[in-house]
This record gives C-alpha cells, structure tokens and sequence, in this order.
C-alpha cells in the first residue's frame, strides 16, 4: 500500500513533466492547471506515503537512505507549493517536477522496497521518541527543499540570461520568467535554506543524544556551503549569473551530504 | 438574406487612396443612416481604421448581393467624390467568405502588423455606432457577436499575439524579460534621435517612468524631455546617472564608443547586481561590444532587434495555419448552427430588433 502510493506519486510528477514539455513543444498555452493539477496530486501522495510510513515506524520517516531521499522530494514539494507560487515564477514547476522524479526515482531504484533498511537503530524500533531528533531531522531536510529551488531558478536564470545575451528567442524564452524575478527568488530560496538549517542545526543542542560526528560534519559543511554563498551575495552584490551559478554549484552539497545522514 | 463585405484595407490600397475614403467618426452615423437606406440593403456598418475601411452589409431578401455591391460602390464614389479607378483599390467578399473575412479580420490576421489586437477594439467601435445608429439587425448582430468570439478564441488558443514585431517593441520586450514590471526602471536617452524617442515611448507605454535625456546639443535634449515628459541633462553629465539608471538607449552620431566598459565598471558595484539594459540604436555603434560581457549588462544593438523583430513576424506567420483553422471552425458553426436559428428580416429599418437578446447585449 504504502509503496503503491509512492510509485503513483512518481507517476503523477512524471506526468506533470510529461504535459507541461508537450504543451511547451506545441506552443500551447494554459496548460499550467495540468501541471499545478498533477503535482498536487503527486504531492497529495507523497503526504499519504509519510503519513503511513510515520504510522508504521511510529515516528517521523526519517531512518534510511530511501525515507531521506523521498522527505527530501516532499520538501521540495513543499515548497514549491507553499513558497514558490509567491515568486509568480512561470516554469517553476516545470523544472521542479523532473527533480522530484529523478530523487523518488533514483530512491525506487536503489531501495527495493524489500531492502530497505533502517540506517539508524538509535531512530527506528525504539519505543521513546526524542522530539527535538525528528524536528531537527525534518527542519534539516525541509531547507534541502528549499536549497533544490534554489538551484531551479538557478538554471532557469541560466537559459534566460543566456537568450537575452545571445539576443534570440527559443521554446523557453516567452514562458521563463525576467532574470531580475530570478535573481530574487534564487536570493529569498537560499536565505529562507539557510534560516531553516540554521534553526535544524541550533536544535541538535537540545537532542536528548547528541548526533554523531560525522552527520554533524556533514550538514555542518552544507551549512557553510550556503553561508558562504549568502555572504558572498550580500557583501559583494553578487550579479544574477555568479548568483545562480553558485546556487546550482552548492547543490551538490546537500545531496552528497544525504549519504551521510 | 445575404452578408457582403465591400471595401478596402492596406493591401489593395495605397494611403493616398486611403485618406480619400475614411469615415470620422462624427460622419459615421449619417453615412450608416445613408448606407441603409439603400436600395437592397437591410443592415449595415462601417469599419474604418487608418489601414482599412470596410462596409460590412446584408442584402434584404429579395436582393442580389451583386445589386448590393453595385449600389454600395456607387454610394462610396458619390459621397466620396471618386473616379471609376479609385474603385479598383476594392474588394467584396460574398456569404461565408464575408464571415470569414470578418472573423480574421477581428483576430488580427488581415492586418498591417500581423496579429495586433487594436483591431478587435476597432471592430467593437464600429459594431457600436451601427448598433447606436440602429442599422444592425438580426444577422450583423449574431455575425459580430460571433466575430469577437472567434477574436478572443484565436487571440488564447494560438501564439499569432506572441512575440514582437518592431524595433520598438523586442527593446520593450526584452526589457520586460529583464526587469518585469517596467513601472520602477529610469531610462537614459544619449542622444535625441528619433528611433531612440520612439523606443522610449514604447517602454513608456509600458509603465517606465522617468527619463533622463542627454545630447550634444543641450537645447535638442530639454526639447525631447519636454516632449516626453522626461528631464534634460548636460551630455557631460550622463555617467553621473549610471547608478540610478535601469535602461540605456544609445543613439549618437559619435564616431567612436560612448558607452564602454570603463565608463560602466565604476557604477557597477554600487548597483548591487540590478541589471542594465543597453540599447545601442546608432551606426557606428556607441556601446564597445566587451560591455556586453560584464555581469548583469545585457546590450542590443539595431541589428540584433531588427533580427528579433524579424523571427517575431515569422513566428506570427506560422501561426496562421493554427488561426484560419479556428476562424474555418466558426463559420461552420455559424452557418450550421446560428444561422438556421435566424429569421430572415421582414422589413427594412428594423433598427435593431429590441426583442433580440443580441440586439441589447
């Protein structure tokens, strides 16, 4: 059941993708409710499947590989729903859904439903529950949403810049959004990251059991990755092109950070 | 009962032929009252643009549309004071062909600029003072209300609106893809060229607000200002403005760069990574081409907004399958479906059936 869901969440996102490309490839316009109307459902999902998972392991889904990857699909879900609508970034969910579908895609693949494995003992199967681990965990994973936005608009912001460089017109040009809107949603998604895993981070502290080393490590370095980045932004005034470019470029933080969580 | 349309449009047209036959719109409801009255003729009206002027007509049951036409083309030459030849410059559409020439015409598919949407808004005027002058009826009512329809199904369900078509409106237009909402950008003006006021009008009508105008010639630059509601600079004094400025149109008869890299650099910074729009409008160009590398300056020059405008109107074009399509779909439905519902008119004059949901819609 729980798995069924998820492989129909996959499909609605895949669908999404499906749609809004064919649409674009014939030049058709409203096409944006089908695909708003197929993630929402995949999100729809997607909820469903950690709800049940939850339910299962008694806690929040957070305790292998396989749960990481598809919390970390929901948050971007999450976000492009709850944030990303007040950017009015037309494409978004265009380039969000393929995201999606490859980290539950990958995450199908890789975790046989058979084999998934529960990573950390000290999370699953234990009868008490340490709140401040899965609001930790959650808050950490939800800025990843957050992060993967980030470098969305970072490569919208790309194709965009490089039309109106190069002075021509193609498929994307009338439907992507001006780069000065990217250039602040790419601005906003990274700070609003970085407060989440800031806040992630701060709760540890709180952790019954503090987390081990290298977990620390590693979201610690995704933590410095960004701050660098925003640091960057805000005494440099950092263009719209280095700015996108190094929100694509840190996003290889947070996913190989994820094998380490 | 049959529609004829009789008249002319840029095509077939010169604008001397055109200044000669174009209604005003205080002559518009006599001419309506006097086409009416026609022998033949049940229902009328008038569309007259700068690019057209058209007598859209339905004959009364027991004419020929050639009477019609004949009686419509003698009425122009007399209240017109035409020769013979300047009929020449005319065309008439018969039945279906009358439907569907209103149905493009509405879409934007029969005029100058291929796809323009003031023409719908023409049509509705026109449609208008016939309905005023009480010279509609059953048929003109059902046949317009249809033509706005078919304008607004083309207008969102194909991309014949899509892309600019002039030099003006790609600079608009990729001003927009740069900053959006143009309302916050300040424009430079250096020079006071004719391209360079058009192009600051465009993005004017689009919301960009202050202008700065600078020239060589101090008294050219407080005029273009006044004309435009901007404000004059010394032409030494232009880079001052770097910071605060979001649009830069260039059109100088300089011999060499005005705008380059060093000019910029200093500026930049203090900008804070807000974009920079440069519009080079002169030949020799006045924008050096490194300036288009820097972070967040996007230069074009005429040549490059000649080339968009140019892939603009193509694209239009290959739009116009997708729209003939849809207009060929109405008058079927028109014909098979609206139509049939229709009573022939009993009586000439009828001034708009006032029992006609249409009629008063």
């Amino acid at each position: 059941m729980e798995f069924g869901l998820l492989i129909a969440s996959t499909i609605a996102f895949f669908l999404a993708c499906v749609t809004s490309w064919k649409a674009l490839r014939e030049q058709r316009r409203a096409s944006a409710w089908f695909r708003v109307g197929f993630m929402a459902v995949g999100f729809a999902l997607q909820c469903a499947f950690l709800y049940l998972r939850g339910q299962t392991l008694g806690k929040c889904p957070l305790t292998s590989g396989f749960e990481i990857l598809i919390f970390v699909s929901w948050s971007i879900a999450l976000i492009y729903f709850l944030v990303g609508g007040g950017f009015r970034l037309s494409l978004l969910g265009f380039f969000t859904a393929p995201l999606i579908v490859i980290f539950q895609g990958v995450a199908l693949l890789l975790f046989h439903p058979a084999n998934v494995v529960v990573l950390d003992p000290g999370l699953a199967g234990d009868s008490h529950t340490d709140y401040w681990v899965e609001f930790h965990a959650a808050l950490a994973l939800i800025s990843y949403g957050a992060f993967a936005l980030a470098f969305v608009a970072g490569i919208m912001f790309l194709i965009q810049d490089r039309y109106l460089r190069a002075g021509r017109t193609g498929v994307f040009f009338h439907h992507l959004p001006p780069v000065h809107y990217l250039t602040q949603a790419i601005g906003r998604l990274l700070w609003l990251g970085f407060l989440l895993l800031t806040v992630g981070i701060l709760t540890a502290f709180k952790m019954e059991r503090f987390p081990e080393s290298y977990k620390l490590i590693a979201i610690g370095v995704v933590w410095l990755a960004y701050g660098v980045v925003i640091a960057m932004r805000v005494v440099r005034s950092l263009g719209g092109r280095r700015l996108a470019k190094l929100a694509i470029g840190a996003f290889v933080f947070p996913i190989l950070s994820c094998l380490f969580l | 009962m049959s529609f004829v349309c009789f008249g002319y449009n840029h095509e077939t047209a010169s604008v001397a032929s055109r200044e000669k036959v174009a209604f005003t719109e205080a002559r518009l409801p006599d001419a309506l009252s006097q086409l009416q009255a026609l022998d033949g003729v049940a229902e009328a009206a008038i569309l007259s643009t700068c690019n057209r002027m058209e007598l859209y007509l339905v004959a009364a049951e027991e004419s020929s549309t050639g009477h019609v036409i004949d009686r419509a083309g003698r009425w122009l030459q007399d209240h017109f004071e035409l020769e013979q030849e300047d009929l020449g410059a005319f065309y008439h559409r018969e039945e279906e062909d009358t439907a569907r020439h209103l149905f493009a015409v509405a879409s934007g598919l029969n005029s100058m600029v291929l796809g323009e949407t003031e023409i719908f808004g023409q049509v509705k005027k026109a449609y208008a003072a016939a309905q005023r002058s009480g010279t509609t009826g059953k048929f003109l009512n059902r046949l317009f209300q249809r033509c706005f329809t078919v304008g607004k199904h083309v207008r969102t369900h194909t991309n014949i609106t899509r892309g600019a078509t002039s030099v003006g409106a790609v600079g608009v237009e990729m001003a927009e893809k740069i900053f959006g909402d143009l309302a916050k950008c300040q424009i430079l003006l250096i020079g006071a060229g004719e391209i360079s006021r058009r192009t600051a009008q465009s993005l004017q009508s689009r919301g960009a607000s202050a202008v700065i105008v600078s020239n060589r010639s101090h008294d050219k630059a407080v005029e273009l200002a006044g004309e435009i509601g901007g404000r004059a600079i010394r032409f030494d004094e232009w880079d001052q403005e770097l910071v605060k400025v979001d649009i830069i149109i260039s059109s100088t008869a300089a011999p060499h760069h005005v705008v380059t890299t060093d000019t910029l650099a200093p500026s930049l910074r203090q900008r804070r990574g807000r974009p920079l729009f440069l519009i080079d409008l002169s030949l020799p160009r006045d924008i050096a081409p490194e300036v288009k590398l820097l972070e967040s300056v996007y230069v074009h020059d005429l040549d490059a907004l000649q080339r968009l405008a140019e892939a603009g109107k193509e694209r239009r074009r290959e739009q116009l399958e997708a729209c003939y399509a849809v207009v060929d779909q109405h008058v079927n439905e028109f014909y098979t479906q609206v139509l049939p519902k229709t009573r022939p008119p009993q009586e000439k004059s009828n001034s708009g059936d006032m029992n006609d949901p249409l009629t008063n819609a």
